[in-house]
């Protein structure tokens, strides 16, 4: 243990801050109540978090390490960007950490839950969740209908990506966009089959959904299924019971 | 002449409905329906807005211009197209209206803010440099505070948004956007149109304007109000583009042999040709990539702006 | 003879006391007085570009009540200041005057000020008294009833301050109202009728010989006059 180790450091029972929404996702899900001393102030935000009831009475972090430590947490969730620095920092006051790098794929997806859920010492509340994706991915869907994701601005996603994957485990095949974007010619012109829409922020005034309130884009309400956009932002455990739900809507 | 400018117009505007040909002359044969369509909700708002923005700056260009007595006044360096902005988001991100014309009204009222501030800085007819300071001032001011707003917005598309605001655009906008920006614009462009005739009178003193039964200070005040009114909704669907308003006056001027007020009509005309000019470059993406509006015009604009400098500067020391 | 001007109460606060005026058609009026008696606020009060309340009547026709358009057509102004704001040449300055375009007319005046070779010129590049002649052909170009002119001589060389006097008497000859301030006392001659202000009073009202052996002249101006020439009281 470094000279300047923090005191509860080395305490027994784990208790886990989250400084990102993605690893916020998996803390809030697979972690014992008493296991969960922080986690970014996003999660409780209805707006962005689909688990933010769960969130409520926790204490909130600003996503830094300084601004969980006064919830003395033994065990740091980051990801990504800034995240391996704060890992580095972290470990120095003694403290055990878990760096996920952002998932690539379903298969990213299900390994982080498994290694948090080893952190946590909690496989019981993980194997549920395992369980129900490996169910999803054996019962794939026969045929594949062509579709397009569609967020504010027009933005959609790419086939390979992440969200891709999820979308086609739902039976929808994203198409290829250039520059990952709908156009409101190729709209009128070329529709997909299918737009799943996102309802992110869909009460909040932007240009984004001014874009979407064109009325090429309402045209195209009869083949719109909507979406809880919240999910799609990390694209973590949250979304098997969405892709679920997207299973049985028209295809 | 003014046939000339408005046929070139509405040539430049029957290209901006056809551009890009190829597709379009597809969609004929095989469903024309969807042409149609396309031609009427997407091609249409943007060549209208492209027309009407563009003959909106340059005639509140050449009024504003007419007032100030200086061939500098524009609504970009006066400050307007950037308080309209302001105007606009703070209404839009903040006080969450969402209706077109609401926020055509927010950003008329951020036009009129800050063409006040800048009369009351300036002064009535402040000499060249007392009003570039100025109005440059309040438009890095009011551009500040809408990068500032928007990064401080609820939603967080606002900040993507920026550019659109910052730098103009004329993309993906409906007929119900056109009109909350072209209806009160049209009126105000009308109403100011109509002061043809005063303000040239104007360029002989305000003395025998006042003589001839005109009175400087209110004409002063409704040419304000009004360009506010057509700015401030033209830039809260379009977001603010310089240098059109600056230099279309310019040009208009030298077909009117220098006549201020005779030049209303003609600016709008040249804005119009110009604004819809840069927007097929837009559309045409050089470079590969999707140049904003705004830097065009100033891409453009820029070198005839410092020519502009330049010659008035040879003006007074010659 | 029915006035052609018939203006009541005019006054600007301070500098000019309320007072009453009639100019019958055809005359040559001049307003005289020390700098600040209020010859300015005169004339700008008659134009009703300064000082509220009071009326002004053209024949039958109120000043007040008057569109633009006709109010060119009728009264003419020539602003102290010749200031020009915006940069346009001679010849299209004079015809701003004229509510049609009539390039005879504009021609003409141009011929009668000696601006014919300047008449492509801009106008911040002329002289002062070459600006002067430009707004002064602006101000006759519709052939108003009404010549409300504001020291239209000074810093003009003798040539000209006499040739424009003949001008204008040609304008009231021919039935206009013609009513100017001036400062140079020699050329009171060539005006039917002289107007004596003094700190914003009306001191006197006369022809100009009358008025030039008034005590009240004398003291007004505080020089005497010793058989044409002036000096020091």
């Amino acid at each position: 243990m470094p000279a300047f180790a923090l005191a509860w450091a080395a305490s027994g029972a784990i208790r886990a801050a989250s400084l990102n929404l993605c690893t916020d996702e998996y803390l809030l899900v697979l972690a014992r109540p008493e296991q969960i001393a922080s986690v970014s102030y996003l999660a409780a935000e209805p707006l962005e978090s689909v688990l933010w009831t769960r969130a409520r009475n926790v204490h909130h972090n600003r996503g830094t390490l300084e601004s969980a430590l006064a919830a003395r947490p033994n065990l740091i969730l980051t990801m990504g960007g800034g995240g391996r620095a704060t890992a580095a920092i972290a470990q120095r006051l003694g403290l055990r950490v878990i760096d996920l790098p952002y998932p690539a794929s379903i298969a990213d997806v299900r390994r982080h839950a498994m290694r948090v859920a080893q952190a946590l010492g909690t496989p019981d509340r993980v194997s549920p969740t395992l369980v129900a994706l490996d169910q999803m991915q054996r019962n794939r869907p026969a045929g594949m209908t062509d579709a397009a994701f569609l967020a504010g601005a027009g933005n959609s996603l790419d086939p390979g990506s992440l969200g891709g994957q999820w979308l086609a485990l739902a039976g929808y095949r994203q198409r290829a966009l250039p520059s990952g974007k709908l156009n409101l010619e190729s709209l009128a012109i070329n529709p997909p089959k299918w737009l799943i829409r996102s309802d992110y922020r869909a009460g909040q005034w932007s240009r984004a959904q001014a874009w979407l309130n064109h009325p090429l884009v309402r045209r195209a309400r009869g083949r719109t299924i909507q979406t809880d956009g919240r999910v799609w932002t990390c694209g973590g455990l949250p979304m098997i019971a969405e892709v679920e739900r997207l299973r049985r809507m028209p295809h | 002449m003014k046939l000339l400018l408005v046929t070139a117009a509405l040539v430049i505007g029957l290209i901006g409905m056809m551009t890009p040909w190829a597709p379009l002359r597809e969609l004929i044969d095989t469903d024309p329906a969807v042409a149609h369509l396309l031609l009427v909700e997407l091609r249409l708002p943007r060549v209208l807005l492209a027309l009407g923005y563009g003959a909106t700056l340059g005639l509140t260009g050449a009024a504003l211009q007419a007032i100030f007595a200086n061939p500098l006044a524009s609504p970009d360096i006066t400050g307007s197209s950037s308080g309209a902005a302001l105007g606009a988001v703070l209404g839009g991100y903040f006080l969450g209206l969402t209706g077109p014309l609401l926020l055509a009204g927010c950003g008329a009222a951020g036009a009129l803010l800050a063409l006040l501030l800048l009369l009351g800085l300036a002064g009535r007819r402040a000499d060249s440099s007392s009003l570039l300071l100025a109005g440059l001032a309040i438009s890095l001011a009011a551009g500040a505070l809408t990068s500032l707003a928007l990064a401080l917005a609820p939603s967080p598309f606002a900040f993507y948004d920026a550019f659109d605001w910052l730098m103009g655009s004329l993309e993906d906008r409906s007929l119900r956007q056109v009109a909350a920006a072209l209806i009160p614009a049209a009126a105000a462009g009308l109403w100011l149109a109509r002061y043809s005739g005063t303000l040239d009178r104007l360029a002989l003193g305000e003395d025998v304007l006042a003589s001839l039964g005109h009175d400087p200070s209110r004409l002063r005040t409704e040419v304000v109000i009004a360009s506010a009114i057509a700015v401030g909704a033209c830039v809260s669907v379009c977001g603010s583009v310089g240098f059109v308003g600056l230099i279309a006056p310019i040009a208009a001027r030298r077909l009117t042999r220098g006549h201020p007020g005779r030049a209303l009509v003609p600016a709008a005309l040249i804005g119009a040709i110009l604004l819809s000019a840069a927007d097929l470059l837009t559309r045409l993406a050089p470079l590969g990539r999707a140049i904003p509006l705004g830097v065009i015009t100033a891409a453009l604009g820029t070198p005839i702006f410092l020519w502009v400098l330049l010659r008035m500067r040879w003006r007074l020391t010659s | 003879m029915k006035p052609l001007l018939a203006a009541t109460g005019i006054g600007a606060a301070e500098r000019l006391a309320r007072l009453d005026l009639s100019l019958a058609p055809g005359s040559m009026t001049a307003v005289i007085g020390p700098n600040g008696s209020g010859k300015t606020s005169l004339l700008r009060g008659l134009a009703r570009i300064e000082g509220p309340g009071g009326s002004v009547w053209i024949g039958d026709e109120n000043l007040d009540a008057m569109v633009p358009a006709r109010r060119a057509a009728l009264l003419g102004f020539l602003p102290a200041a010749r200031e020009m704001i915006w940069p346009i040449a001679v010849r299209d300055l004079v015809a701003l005057g004229l509510a049609k375009p009539d390039d005879g007319r504009v021609e003409s005046l141009l011929d009668d000020l000696e601006l014919t070779p300047l008449a492509n010129r801009q106008a911040d590049r002329l002289s002062t008294g070459e600006r002067a002649r430009a707004l002064l052909a602006r101000a006759l170009a519709p052939r108003p009833a009404v010549l409300l002119l504001d020291e239209p001589l000074s810093n003009l060389d003798p040539y000209w301050a006499l040739s424009i006097l003949q001008l204008l008497r040609r304008t009231a000859a021919a039935g206009a109202v013609v009513l100017m301030s001036l400062h140079d006392l020699h050329l009171l001659d060539a005006f039917d009728r002289v107007l004596l202000l003094n700190q914003g009073v009306l001191m006197a009202d006369a022809a100009p010989d009358l008025i030039a052996t008034d005590p009240v002249f004398a003291e007004t101006f505080r020089v005497e006059t010793d058989g044409g020439r002036w000096r020091l009281r």
